[in-house]
């Protein structure tokens, strides 16, 4: 049997002499958290807000850049707090959860050692080079840790150094060469995490992935489309076909209602663009709001449809 | 669709919950699984709710071009056209074909009122009043999740609208309050609300999500323009007030728990939520986590995980001290929210919490 859900305790009492003493206690016992799950829940909440607040009071500290304390002392002093964390990592007997939250905290740290550096060199703490430093030297513990959290961590500071990078240096690249570039990068992460979902890969970690690589497509094509001619258009239309080829196979194959609702979606909007290319008048403007809620309503069409179809097969 | 069997056994389930003979019209039972499995889906909202605004948006691209814009009656015309048109198609019409046209029809429908409004020379607040009025009114009539939401938020932008145009700032107070209170009924009563009128079960879920974007939209607003402290604090104290009581009720769960522990709790709850008083979304933001941890609501969960996440970074960026008190502070935090790490997991691995 199903496991019972709030959709289905509403929609039965609409319909029947069930008291309000029947669906409290329907919902409490299978809608609402229990006592294992609250005991989970705070204890995970008071580990990552401690954790969380003390990584903030030492940022702050030494944002504060106290002329008082010795260039040595400051970075000795992170480098000792590292040093510490790992060690903690190593020596403590508890769960891996919290190992990895502790992991995690070394790696915002690290950060931190690299932000004084700069602070105590003048070496600018935006420049890209802080970024690519600190995403190169906790690439090995988010290999080891393999942690969700600590993952999306160095992606998001992969993202940032390319970011900064195109900003600082590669001045000469187009929005389509850095989407392309920031696209290929998530979109790989995508299907990495995707291979790895019954090893543990958490889905919002795969859907976060994926989300930022349409994203980063999605912008990448209207801007070929809508702008001028760039040389690395064609490749980023073809590789975003393939990708969205694939993710639509495998979400029709699963019935995976996000797949099936993030990519169409994003073919509207590439499309609604190609069309205010051809023209921007008032009748194209009104044949794209058609043309939206139609596609639209397909897609909604089709994801209700296989959605039934889904749970006709369980 | 849902199978006999499946519903059957949901059914058996919930006799067993009540002594009393359940009586089931399974035909409508059905019939409202048919109807709406498949509708509920997160995606399926989402998509119609940026869908929709998409539509809208190069609908009235449309109308701006075609010069409607500067005309004040025909701006009127197409607005209240658009919003009944969208309340007779999601009312008349359960078909899917309509849904997206109907939610962007309603969003257009109110873009363009506005307007008229504006191009007839009203005042902002008598727009917004009207607007109030129409949002709220049209939750009698419409069907849609999707249609109750947007007809909420445009409610909650009229009221938020309203306290800004008119510098009464105190007044958000109010508004939060008002808002926190009926969110935590709402997720306490859950029961009794939908068993009350087939009207309000319908509106339950639509009503739930609307209210807490409102709700933080008003703690943004308070934390831009925080106004008299005296306010702050009363709504501060609401919320402490309310996250007690959530906290008695989660006790139950663990009961039995000693006095000395539940006094311990309390003590250390109020210990980290009074130096917040001053800053009511924090203790707004982890009364709207707690809530709907609850009753796991995980879309609710994750909006309050952020915003309480962006609220204490704004509080520690907010506050008058150096960087060094700060990091001071930030210190202690830590230090104090690990001890309770430490407490709970001995207190709990000892089954007396």
């Amino acid at each position: 049997m199903r496991k019972i859900q709030r959709e289905d305790i509403h929609t039965v009492s609409m319909h029947s002499n069930l008291t309000e003493q029947a669906v409290d206690k329907a919902l409490r016992e299978n809608v609402y958290h229990d006592r294992q799950a609250w005991q989970k829940f705070l204890q995970l909440l008071f580990f990552c807000l401690g954790i969380g607040f003390t990584v903030s009071g030492l940022i702050f500290f030494f944002a504060y850049n106290w002329a008082a304390l010795h260039k040595f002392v400051k970075i000795g002093l992170i480098e000792g707090l590292l040093i510490a964390t790992i060690m903690w990592v190593v020596l403590l007997r508890v769960k891996t959860i919290y190992k990895d939250i502790l992991l995690t905290a070394a790696s915002l740290i690290v950060g931190v050692l690299f932000a004084v550096y700069g602070q105590v060199y003048q070496t600018g703490a935006n420049a890209y080079d802080f970024f690519l430093a600190w995403t190169i030297f906790v690439a090995l513990w988010v290999w080891v840790a393999n942690f969700a959290p600590l993952w999306l961590l160095f992606m998001l500071l992969l993202n940032t150094t390319l970011i900064l990078y195109a900003q600082q240096v590669a001045q000469d690249w187009s929005e389509v060469t850095l989407s392309t570039l920031l696209f290929t990068i998530n979109a790989f992460a995508w299907i990495v995490a995707h291979r790895y979902r019954q090893k543990g890969a958490p889905k919002w970690f795969i859907y976060t992935m994926a989300l930022s690589a349409i994203c980063f497509a999605t912008m990448g094509i209207v801007i070929g489309i809508l702008d001028k001619f760039y040389f690395l258009f064609p490749f980023l239309t073809i590789v975003t076909a393939i990708t969205y080829g694939l993710g639509l196979w495998y979400g029709i194959k699963s019935k995976n209602s996000f797949y099936l609702s993030a990519i169409p979606f994003s073919l509207i909007i590439i499309i609604s663009s190609l069309f205010m290319k051809i023209s921007d008048d008032a009748p194209m403007f009104l044949l794209v709001s058609l043309f939206i809620v139609c596609s639209v309503t397909f897609t909604i069409k089709n994801l209700i449809d296989i959605q039934k179809a889904k749970s006709n097969d369980t | 669709m849902i199978h006999e069997s499946e519903i059957k056994s949901i059914l058996g389930h919930l006799q067993s919950c009540q002594e009393k003979e359940v009586i089931f019209d399974q035909k409508a039972i059905t019939a409202a699984y048919e109807q709406e499995r498949g509708r509920q889906s997160l995606a399926v909202k989402i998509l119609s709710v940026f869908g929709g605004s998409m539509a809208s948006l190069t609908f009235l691209g449309f109308l701006f071009i075609a010069g409607i814009y500067n005309s004040g009656p025909s701006l009127l015309f197409f607005g209240g056209v658009l919003i009944a048109g969208s309340i007779w198609l999601g009312k008349e019409y359960h078909k899917i074909l309509f849904h997206t046209m109907s939610v962007s029809s309603f969003i257009c429908g109110f873009i363009l009122l506005a307007l008229g409004f504006i191009e007839q020379h009203f005042h902002v607040n008598s727009i917004c009043i009207l607007f109030i009025l129409l949002a709220l009114g049209s939750l009698v009539v419409v069907q849609s999740y999707i249609q109750i939401f947007v007809a909420l938020l445009i409610a909650g932008g009229s009221v938020l609208t309203l306290i800004i145009i008119n510098n009464a700032y105190e007044f958000t107070n109010l508004y939060v309050v008002v808002l926190v209170v009926s969110i935590a009924y709402m997720f306490h009563k859950e029961a009794k609300l939908i068993l009350s009128h087939k009207w309000i079960a319908r509106l339950y879920a639509p009503l739930k999500i609307g209210l807490i974007f409102n709700c933080i939209s008003g703690f943004i607003l308070l934390t831009i323009h925080s106004g008299i402290a005296v306010y702050l604090l009363l709504t501060s104290a609401v919320n402490i007030a309310l996250i007690l009581f959530q906290i008695s009720r989660i006790l139950v769960l663990f009961h039995p728990v000693a006095i000395k522990t539940k006094v311990l709790i309390y003590t250390l709850s109020l210990l980290v939520l009074l130096p917040t008083m001053i800053f009511p979304a924090i203790s707004g933001s982890i009364l709207l986590l707690l809530l709907s941890f609850w009753v796991n609501y995980k879309t609710g969960f994750v909006i309050s995980v952020i915003s309480s996440f962006y609220f204490i970074c704004h509080y520690y960026y907010d506050l008058n001290f150096s960087l060094l008190t700060k990091s001071l502070f930030l210190f202690a935090s830590g230090i104090f929210f690990l001890a309770l790490y430490v407490f709970t997991q001995k207190k709990m691995s000892v089954e007396k919490v």
